[in-house]
Formats: structure tokens, C-alpha cells, sequence
């Protein structure tokens, strides 16, 4: 049992190697190294970039040393827990990133919950009955939604709800400098704040992830619609939201648990365009300032991150994986 | 076998017949050269501009179509591109034993990291030309559909004819020709069809951040220049900005999702089909069927093909 | 419109005020509805400024320069008519013109309550000379000393005609307790950096967000503070007008004329327009091939519907940029120069058959360069647009690394010295860097008139400086626009400086309408 666990842990682990190595070698397998090759001399510039700029990527990148004590000095660097500094903000990248990790974070795991129950109860509601009117309607809505692109289904909220109805502020964040008692009535009124701001940008994310919630749920619901157990259990009387908690759930778990994973690599993009729509002052509004400055310290530290933070993600999903499949015996149908 | 097409995989295909008609037509059909600033800016539908005219007076409708030629283009590169790649990767892989475990370990990292970051980085390096934009999005997309190809290859190769044949004489050549080859054609369908819905996800979204090409015409720098404006929706005529490359992008993607109904639910009710479709053609579903060759058992795989 | 402006630079003892009105300026009255709010002004600008010291504050755009005079001070100032004292309550200049004597106000306090005195203001100028104001070089200031209790005698290099508007007017005068043990002011972040004498105190600053807070100096010694808090965040181009509407902030700004209309209506808000102190314009490599030709350039000129493209992208009334780059509607304006109409044939014959293709440096969101191209294309020149954010265009025209590059900032309205500094390589703001011009006869020009300090020869010199850069156009000024700020009234009563806030900012926050509650 624990060979299963040892066996995954070491693939990942090579992974996360994987990753690390990676991120020292994309701009130095690139033709050309970072600097002559993004920038050009001058007039040939296919991304120009100031003096100033290419020294201090000079230095980060170690460029003036062999490839090989570049690679020690990266991975020293990162063991230190130093990503080094902003090309285009007088900052550290470690604090830039600090400064902003916790709204993305937040939006993203608030969004993920959410969009898990609500897709989760709506499918499990829709699968009781297939093929009637309720889960036809809901399979094509859901089909319909998955086919809008993140950032129109953010203008489209933003458009209705905030510049139209004006029902919520229109930057996400926190309004700056609004000092709250530090009494519980003040946390509320800190946290309301923030929570308004956040709706849109979440309820984007949620209506984009929920969708295939909902499918999984649905099919694996339906699925189970003739299986033996489920018949005995409705002629026990049970009622049937008991039959669903105790019964249906635990069946879906493994395609849920599945798509959780997909979801979770499609995560990071979605913030980034909810934030830049939004404003939202965390990691991705980061990257796409970054972008725009050529700020490649900051962008290889992001790609770094969220490549480990996924990684991490994702075994903690196998390793749910694996337990459920002990848990069931056989494998499931 | 019967197969049976649901009505919507014809709505599908027409559609994708008319979009390909355009963006081959386009600069016949266009009023007028997509660039060019020909009429006053935002002017609602008249005379001579049938969808109006953006900030800059450019003719709505010939950015349309215009655009359309560069999703077009850009789906049907990508989609060349990355199938091409993940088939022989996939064959090789599953044919010739000292290759399939540094490729597949290959494909598996690209699976593991988030794509957009990754792009992000790559296209900082090496700016966002079409060209480029076409090679990264390949680059994201060919590892799933590699995994699936070698696993066909596998188990077609240990299948009892073809050791029948190899026994019987037949070169590698041959056999691969003949068996193993006609196995993964079956497979290409759908991963032409979900290829070019997640390139026009993809070039749509990026177009949008600014992080693609500014030089050519797309759907997507459509609605970033609208969205620009400070005064947008305080513009009577900002549906007119708005909605047509919006309508556009849904509908070429929606297209892409009924062809894909007739190419996957042969067996099962329409609603099923459509609902897998649907999941399994998100923005970032390269990942899908690879997920399952990866680690785990496929659990998704066997309900789909119920 | 504008009335005849009769300019005194520096004459001796106080300075005689202009005439000159701001035209179109719209100076608006209280709002009728409502009583006006005294605890808050917040304003969206579009970034974050950088530290609140004169060292590390932003030069990308004035918006640091003007959150800086809110907390710091200096020996002049500006109001509706032109150059106040301030700081300095009087001041006399030498025959020659290469020394002043500033007698200082009295009961000027710093915000840690040490009284500010001459020798603070004799420290400033010194320490500048070793460690520059970003915002404004003063590298004519030879040395300056304490002559008395409340005297500061500053020696120049040479006379300066630009002097007290500019320099004086600019440079904000800092503590000598603070800074003098100070030997990089660049990294010195200690809680009493931001010490200033202005009617705003330093409070916070969030990198992140790009929000400011600054709270009243309700000691301030012209007046108390009419509002008890500044607040101003950093918020995207799209969303400024929005923001206001909601009401999240009381006052932003756009370059879209079509905001009188969409306010028009509106019974909370109001649009304040300035004179057109903003411009936009194409900065030529003349150092580089094609731009090293003059018949290039003006061929670009002639080729260019600038009316149209200024009608397009301000939807309001075009103001075509003036070949000589100072500003109609201002003093320093010359308007008997060559002009260059439409006319692409002229245009044609000047290329004398001859393509380009030429890159473009841009910002990210210009729309100018999708209506230029098609027009330069019909001339013979192909346009490739690059485009990057505003601070990565700054550096790269501050290097010199282009061909031709598009920007567009505020600083045209004030002291013309900035025609001399363009071309010196002296200039602060990064948006008008990269000026590349080699022409003998006008740097003389820029030289002599900077030390002439009589205003009607200095005028004629400025005048011909104009018309060689109307012959020779090193940069084509594509159009001027205005700056429309909307604002709550309830929170904001905005004020016309005389030519722009300092060297030509047209912001409606000048300090003296914030004071006097």
C-alpha cells in the first residue's frame, strides 16, 4: 500500500525536478540568450528593452559565468528562497508576490468551492432524473456556457451588474485605506467590503467552472440511476437526499476528484483574466503588468510557483485518488 | 456499426462550413479593407457599414470577417501542427520500446505545468507573433492526445492478428501500415475537433489580453479595444462594439461542440454527448484524455463510451 | 480666448503677474446641492508614483511630481495669474541676473514640527547639486548660502531666465535634519523621509495597489486644509470615469472630449477642462536612417491627416499640433509658422520615390498608429508597430534605442527652457525624453535665450527657436489635446494654474485650493 504511495510520491518529486530545471532552461534554450534574443540591438528589438533593464538581467541570470555555475547559482538562489528582483518595480519578486498571493489565492479557492458544491448539488438534482425536461435544459445551458470564453463572461458580468445596475463596485480589492474598528463590527465591515468586490470576479469563475461540476455529477448520478443498492435503498424508504449523501456521492467521487485536477491546471489562466477585468490586485494582474514590462524575474517566478503549486495540488488529489480506490476494493464502474 | 449523427453535428458542420467560406473568401467579401478607417467612428448600422463602425471608423463587419480568417488560420495551424506531432510522437512511442519512456515522461511534465504561465514566460522571450502564438499553443496541446495514440498502438500491437501476421512474415513496416495506422485514424476526429475549439478559446482569450499578435485582425483585440474605452458602455452604440465579435467567438466555438457530438456520441441520447462534449472541450481540455493515461484508470473514459 | 500675454521673467523686487486667463477653462462654483464634504478627496490616477521623497518619486508623467507638492514646498508658486511668493515672501536679483536673495516667510514649521529656516532652503539646493530632484535639474545653481535669519542667497552659473518659474517654483525645499547625514537619498527609506512642510502629511502607501494617504497639516502656515484626508490610487484608463460615476472616487481625468456630453446631464458631477497642455507627438531618430533626413520627415508631416486623427481619437474639436511644439493658447506660442497641411503629393515628391519600412515605438493602447499607417503607407512608408508599456517606451527614448517612437505628456505650457532642455538631453519626464536634434544655430539659440532676461528679446529668440523647429521638425506634435477632469463638487472646488501647476501640468489640484477652510 504505501509502495502505491511511495511509487507516486517519487513521480512527483521528478516533477517538481522537472519544473525547476525547466525554469532555468526555457530562456536559455531559446535561440540566443534571454537578452540578445528578446531584445535585439535596438532597431531589431522584436521586444526592446532599456539599458538599465539588460544589466539588471544580466546579473540575474548570471550570464557572465559558465552555464554550469549559473545553474548552481539558481538553484542556491532558490533554496535561499531568493527569486531575485523586479525589473520594472523597485522590489524584491519575493515581495511583490507575497503582497499579492492572498487575493489570488482567496478568489481561487472561494471560486473552486463554490462552483464544486453548487455544480455538484445541480448535476446530482439534474442525474436523478435524466433525460427529463430539467436535465435536458441544464445539459445544453451548461454546454451553451462552457462555450463562452472567461474574459466575455467577465465583461458580460461586469457590464450588467457593476457599470449597469451599478450593484457592485466596480474594482476588485479592498478600498484602499478604510481604517474599521478592530472590533468584530469592523471585520465585518472589512470583510463586506471585500466580499463585494470579489463577487464579480468569483461569480466568473464559478459560472465558468461549474459547468463541468455539473456534468460530472450529472452522468455519474445517472449512471448509478439502475444500479442494484440504490433500488433496495429507495424501496427501504430511504428519502432521497440521504440516498444521494450516503450513496451517490461517494460513487462520484473518483470522475469528480478527476476533473478537480483538470480544473486545477486551467486555474491560473482564469485569474489572470478575471483580474485584469477586475482589477484584482493579486498574481494575476502581476503577470500581466509583467508581460507588459518584460519583467522576466517575475514571470519565471510565477511560472515556478503555480507549475509547483499544481504539482502539489495534484498529488494531493492522486493521493485522495489512491485512498478512495483502496477504500472501494475493485475498481469502479 | 450504425452511427447515428444528432442533428445538431449537421448544424455544427454547417456552421464550420460557413465560417471556413468566409475566412477563405474573406478580402472578396469584406466591404472593405479591414484596417482602413473608412467611416465616421461609432457610428451605429447605416448605410454602407451594416454593423457600424469602431472608435477609429473601421467597418465592423470587414473586421468580422477578417477576424475570422486569423481564428480560422490560427485553429487550422495549430490543430496541423500539434496533430502531427502528437501522432508521430504517440506511434513512436507505442512502436519503438527505447523511445516510450523519455516521451511519455515528456508529455507527462507538459501536462503537469499550467499552461498559461508558461506561455506567458515563452512569449515575453520570444514575442507574440502569429507564428509564434501558433507554435506555443501546438506546443500545450499535442502531449494528451500522444498518450492516447501510444496506448492504441500498444494494444493494437499485442493483438492477436498482428502477431498472426508478424509470425506470418509481415515487416514492422507492414504491419504498422496496415494495422496499426488504420487503429489511430479512428482517433483523429475528435482531436481535430477539440484542438481547433481550444485554439480559438486559446487565441480568442489571449487576443483579448493584448498577449497576442496586435498587428493582425482578431475577434478577440476587437473586444480589448472596445473594453479600452473608458466611456464604452455609456456609448449608445456599444452593443455594436461589443456583441458581434462576441456572437462570433461563441458561435465558432459552439460549432465546434455540435461537430464533436457526431463524432463522439455515436451510441447514447444527445444530451449525454453534448454534456461530455461540452466538459471535455473546456479551454484547457488537451489535458483530458491524458489525465487518464496518466495516473488513473479512466473512469471518464468508460462512462463515455457507455 | 487668450489674451495678450505680457510675460515678466525676473525682473527686480516682486514679480509683476500676467494677464494671461487660461482660456476654455471652465472655473466652476460650488455645488448647488448639497454641503460640501471636509473629510475626504480621493483621486484616480492611472499607476503608482513611486516613494514620496524627491528621490524616488516616479518621473514617468507629473502624477508624482504633483502628489509631491502637496507635501512639500517651495520658494514660489503659481496661482490663476502667474508667479507668487511662497516660501520665500520676497526676493531680489542681482544686476547681472546671476544671483538672488530669497528672504524667507516666517512661521513655517516642518511636519515634525521643527521650524523651517533659511539654512534648510541654502541645504536644498546644495544636496541637490550632488543628489538631483528628478522632476526638475537644477544644475545652474552654482551654490547657495544662508546670508541671515531668514535670507538665502542662491549664486547661479550664469543668469537663468527660467529661474524663479521653474526652478524656484519647482524644486521643493527639504529639511537639512533629515537629509544631511543622508548619503543615498535614492534608498534611504527611514519613517521621516517623507517630512515635508506642505499642507499634506505622508500617511501611507501601499506598493501594491498604488494608493496614497495623505492627511492635513492643520498648522499649515497658509491655511488650514479645506479637506482632512487626500487619497489617490492607481486605477486603469477604462475604469477612471467609471469609478467616479459610482462614486468610489471624487476626481479623474480623460482625454475624451465626449465626457461634456455623457455629464451633461449628470446633476452630481461636473467636467473641468484645461487649456490644451497636453500634446501628442512623433519623436524622430534624427541619428538614423530615414529620420537623418529632413525631406523624410516632413514628408510624414504632409502625409498625415493630423485633424482627422486628433477629431478621432479626442472626439472633440481637433487642435492640429503646431510645428514649433509650443501649445496654441499659450504665451510662449508662436502662430506665423510653417505650417504643413494635408498634402500627401508634396509628401510623395519629398520621399522622392523612395520606401521605408520603419518601426514604431507605441504605447500598448495608442490608437494613433492603426490611423497612421494607412496614411504613411500611401506615401511610400510601412509602418511595423512595437508596442510596449509606457515606462519601457520612456527608457528606451531616454536611451536613444528607436526610430521613431510615439508619446504623449503634459509640460509644454510653462517656462519654453524646456525646448533648450529637450534637445540638451536635460529633460526629467521619461514621456518627453528622446529628443535627438543637432542643429548649431538652435542650440544657440537655446543658449542665449535661457540668459536673456528681457522678455521681449527672450520672446524673439523663443520665437525663432519655433521656427526652426517648424523647418526641420526633429518631432511632428500630431495634435494638442485638454485634459477633462471629472469631479464631485461636493469634495473638490478644481482651480486654473496660470500655463499649468509648476512647468506646465494641467491639473486642477494646485495646493491653494486646497487650503484656506
Amino acid at each position: 500500500m504505501s509502495g502505491d504511495v511511495l511509487r507516486l510520491a517519487g513521480r512527483y518529486a521528478v516533477l517538481a525536478a522537472a519544473v525547476v530545471l525547466l525554469n532555468f532552461f526555457i530562456p536559455r534554450l531559446l535561440p540566443g540568450d534571454p537578452l540578445t534574443f528578446s531584445s535585439g540591438e535596438g532597431l531589431d528589438a522584436s521586444a526592446p528593452m532599456s539599458a538599465a533593464a539588460k544589466e539588471q538581467l544580466r546579473v540575474y541570470y548570471h550570464l557572465d559565468e559558465p552555464t554550469s555555475r549559473q545553474l548552481l547559482a539558481y538553484l542556491g538562489d532558490l533554496a535561499r528562497g531568493d527569486l531575485g528582483w523586479s525589473i520594472a518595480r523597485p522590489s524584491s519578486v519575493g515581495a511583490l508576490i507575497a503582497a499579492r498571493l492572498w487575493w489570488t489565492l482567496g478568489l481561487l479557492l472561494v471560486s473552486l468551492g463554490v462552483s464544486l458544491v453548487v455544480g455538484v448539488s445541480l448535476g446530482l438534482a439534474a442525474g436523478r432524473r435524466p433525460g427529463r425536461r430539467g436535465d435536458r435544459l441544464l445539459v445544453s445551458g451548461m454546454a451553451a456556457l462552457a462555450a463562452v470564453p472567461e474574459f466575455l463572461v467577465a465583461i458580460g458580468l461586469l457590464a450588467v451588474f457593476s457599470t449597469g445596475l451599478g450593484w457592485v463596485p466596480l474594482l476588485g480589492g479592498q478600498t484602499a485605506f478604510i481604517s474599521y474598528g478592530g472590533d468584530a463590527s469592523g471585520l465585518l465591515s472589512r470583510t463586506l467590503d471585500i466580499v463585494s468586490r470579489l463577487t464579480l470576479p468569483a461569480a466568473t469563475l464559478v459560472l465558468v467552472g461549474a459547468a463541468g461540476f455539473v456534468l460530472v455529477a450529472r452522468d455519474a448520478a445517472a449512471g448509478t440511476q439502475g444500479a442494484p443498492w440504490l433500488i433496495v435503498a429507495r424501496a427501504k424508504g430511504l428519502r432521497e437526499r440521504s440516498i444521494a449523501v450516503r450513496h451517490v456521492l461517494p460513487n462520484i467521487a473518483f470522475p469528480l476528484t478527476t476533473y478537480l485536477a483538470l480544473r486545477l491546471g486551467a486555474l491560473f489562466g482564469g485569474a489572470l483574466v478575471v483580474e485584469r477585468v477586475f482589477s484584482v490586485p493579486g498574481l494575476g494582474l502581476l503577470a500581466y503588468q509583467s508581460i507588459r514590462a518584460r519583467d522576466y524575474p517575475v514571470l519565471q517566478a510565477l511560472f515556478l510557483l503555480s507549475g509547483l503549486g499544481v504539482l502539489v495540488a495534484n498529488f494531493g488529489l492522486e493521493l485522495l485518488y489512491l485512498r478512495l480506490d483502496r477504500r472501494r476494493g475493485t475498481s469502479h464502474a | 456499426m450504425r452511427r447515428r449523427r444528432p442533428g445538431l453535428f449537421w448544424v455544427g458542420a454547417g456552421l464550420m462550413g460557413l465560417f471556413a467560406t468566409i475566412a477563405l473568401l474573406g478580402p472578396l467579401l469584406a466591404p472593405y479593407e479591414a484596417r482602413l478607417p473608412v467611416g465616421p467612428p461609432l457610428a451605429p448600422p447605416t448605410d454602407g457599414y451594416p454593423l457600424g463602425t469602431n472608435d477609429l471608423g473601421q467597418d465592423t463587419l470587414s473586421l468580422l470577417i477578417y477576424g475570422a480568417r486569423t481564428s480560422l488560420l490560427v485553429a487550422v495551424a495549430v490543430t496541423a501542427v500539434s496533430t502531427v506531432l502528437s501522432w508521430g510522437v504517440g506511434l513512436t512511442a507505442g512502436f519503438f520500446r527505447p523511445t516510450e519512456a523519455p516521451l511519455m515522461m515528456l508529455s507527462d511534465l507538459l501536462l503537469a505545468l499550467p499552461s498559461i504561465p508558461l506561455y506567458l514566460l515563452v512569449v515575453t522571450l520570444v514575442g507574440p507573433s502569429l507564428q509564434n502564438l501558433v507554435l506555443a499553443l501546438a506546443l500545450l496541446s499535442w502531449p494528451a492526445f500522444a498518450r492516447i495514440v501510444r496506448s492504441v498502438v500498444i494494444e493494437v500491437r499485442s493483438a492477436p492478428y498482428v502477431e498472426a501476421a508478424r509470425s506470418l512474415g509481415g515487416t514492422r513496416a507492414h504491419v504498422a501500415r496496415r494495422h496499426l495506422l488504420p487503429a489511430t485514424l479512428d482517433l483523429l476526429p475528435t482531436k481535430l475537433i477539440l484542438t481547433v475549439r481550444f485554439a480559438v478559446f486559446a487565441e480568442a482569450t489571449l487576443a483579448f489580453l493584448g498577449l497576442a499578435d496586435s498587428g493582425s485582425v482578431s475577434w478577440g483585440t476587437m473586444l480589448s479595444n472596445a473594453f479600452d474605452d473608458p466611456l464604452l458602455f455609456s456609448r449608445p452604440v456599444w452593443p455594436w462594439l461589443v456583441f458581434p465579435p462576441a456572437v462570433a467567438i461563441v458561435t465558432l466555438i459552439l460549432a465546434t461542440t455540435w461537430l464533436s457530438t457526431g463524432i463522439e456520441g455515436s451510441i447514447g441520447g444527445v444530451p449525454e454527448s453534448v454534456g461530455a462534449a461540452a466538459v471535455e472541450s473546456g479551454p484547457h481540455a488537451e489535458h483530458t484524455e491524458s489525465r487518464e493515461g496518466a495516473a488513473l484508470t479512466g473512469p471518464r473514459r468508460r462512462s463515455r463510451s457507455r | 480666448m487668450g489674451g495678450a500675454a505680457l510675460l515678466s521673467g525676473c525682473g527686480g523686487g516682486a514679480p509683476a503677474p500676467t494677464v494671461e486667463r487660461a482660456p476654455g477653462a471652465r472655473a466652476t462654483s460650488p455645488a448647488t446641492t448639497g454641503p460640501a464634504r471636509s473629510d475626504l478627496i480621493r483621486f484616480a490616477w492611472w499607476t503608482d508614483v513611486g516613494a514620496l521623497t524627491p528621490f524616488q518619486v516616479s518621473t514617468a508623467g507629473p502624477g508624482g511630481a504633483m502628489l509631491l507638492s502637496l507635501v512639500y514646498d517651495t520658494l514660489t508658486w503659481k496661482d490663476e495669474k502667474g508667479v507668487v511668493p511662497w516660501l520665500a515672501s520676497e526676493w531680489t536679483t542681482a544686476e547681472d541676473g546671476r544671483s538672488y536673495t530669497f528672504r524667507m516667510a516666517d512661521g513655517v514649521s516642518w511636519h515634525d514640527g521643527e521650524p523651517l529656516t533659511a539654512q534648510d532652503a541654502a541645504f536644498s539646493f546644495t544636496y541637490y547639486a550632488t543628489h538631483p530632484y528628478r522632476w526638475m535639474p537644477t544644475e545652474v545653481v552654482e551654490s547657495a548660502e544662508a546670508t541671515g535669519e531668514r535670507e538665502v542667497r542662491i549664486q547661479l552659473k550664469r543668469p537663468y531666465a527660467a529661474f524663479i518659474g521653474d526652478i524656484a517654483g519647482i524644486v521643493p525645499i527639504i529639511p537639512r535634519h533629515v537629509w544631511e547625514d543622508v548619503a543615498d537619498p535614492v534608498k534611504y527609506s527611514g519613517a521621516n523621509a517623507s517630512t515635508g512642510s506642505g499642507p499634506y502629511k505622508f500617511a501611507a502607501h501601499n506598493e501594491a495597489e498604488g494608493t496614497y494617504r495623505l492627511t492635513a497639516n492643520a498648522e499649515y502656515w497658509r491655511g488650514r486644509p479645506k479637506v482632512a484626508e487626500w487619497r489617490q490610487f492607481a486605477v486603469p484608463a477604462e475604469a477612471r470615469v467609471a469609478i467616479v460615476r459610482q462614486g468610489e472616487a471624487d476626481l479623474s481625468l480623460t482625454t475624451d472630449a465626449s465626457v461634456r456630453d455623457l455629464l451633461a446631464d449628470d446633476a452630481r458631477l461636473k467636467v473641468f477642462e484645461t487649456a490644451p497642455l497636453s500634446l501628442v507627438r512623433l519623436v524622430f531618430n534624427t541619428d538614423r536612417p530615414p529620420f537623418d533626413r529632413k525631406e523624410v520627415r516632413q514628408a510624414v508631416a504632409y502625409a498625415l491627416d493630423r485633424r482627422r486623427i486628433a477629431e478621432t481619437i479626442t472626439r472633440g474639436p481637433a487642435i492640429v499640433g503646431s510645428p514649433g511644439v509650443i501649445p496654441p493658447e499659450t504665451p510662449w506660442h508662436n502662430p506665423a509658422l510653417r505650417q504643413y497641411t494635408l498634402d500627401a503629393a508634396r509628401a510623395k515628391e519629398l520621399m522622392g520615390g523612395r520606401k521605408y519600412t520603419v518601426k514604431l515605438i507605441a504605447d500598448t493602447e495608442a490608437r494613433e498608429p492603426d490611423l497612421m499607417a494607412p496614411m504613411l503607407e500611401a506615401v511610400g512608408i510601412t509602418l511595423q508597430v512595437l508596442r510596449v508599456d509606457p515606462p519601457t517606451r520612456a527608457q528606451l527614448l531616454g536611451e536613444g534605442a528607436f526610430q521613431m517612437a510615439l508619446t504623449a505628456h503634459i509640460g509644454v505650457g510653462g517656462d519654453p527652457d524646456y525646448l533648450r532642455r529637450w534637445y540638451a538631453g536635460e529633460e526629467a519626464n521619461a514621456f518627453a525624453q528622446g529628443s535627438i536634434f543637432n542643429n548649431a544655430e538652435f542650440d544657440r539659440l537655446g543658449e542665449e535665450q535661457t540668459t536673456t532676461l528681457d522678455p521681449a528679446r527672450r520672446r524673439s529668440i523663443v520665437f525663432k527657436m519655433q521656427e526652426i523647429l517648424a523647418e526641420q521638425l526633429p518631432t511632428l506634435v500630431l495634435y494638442h489635446r485638454r485634459f477633462y477632469w471629472v469631479y464631485d463638487p461636493h469634495a473638490f472646488t478644481p482651480m486654473t494654474t496660470w500655463g499649468g501647476v509648476m512647468n506646465g501640468i494641467p491639473f486642477p489640484n494646485n495646493k491653494l485650493a486646497l487650503i484656506g477652510g
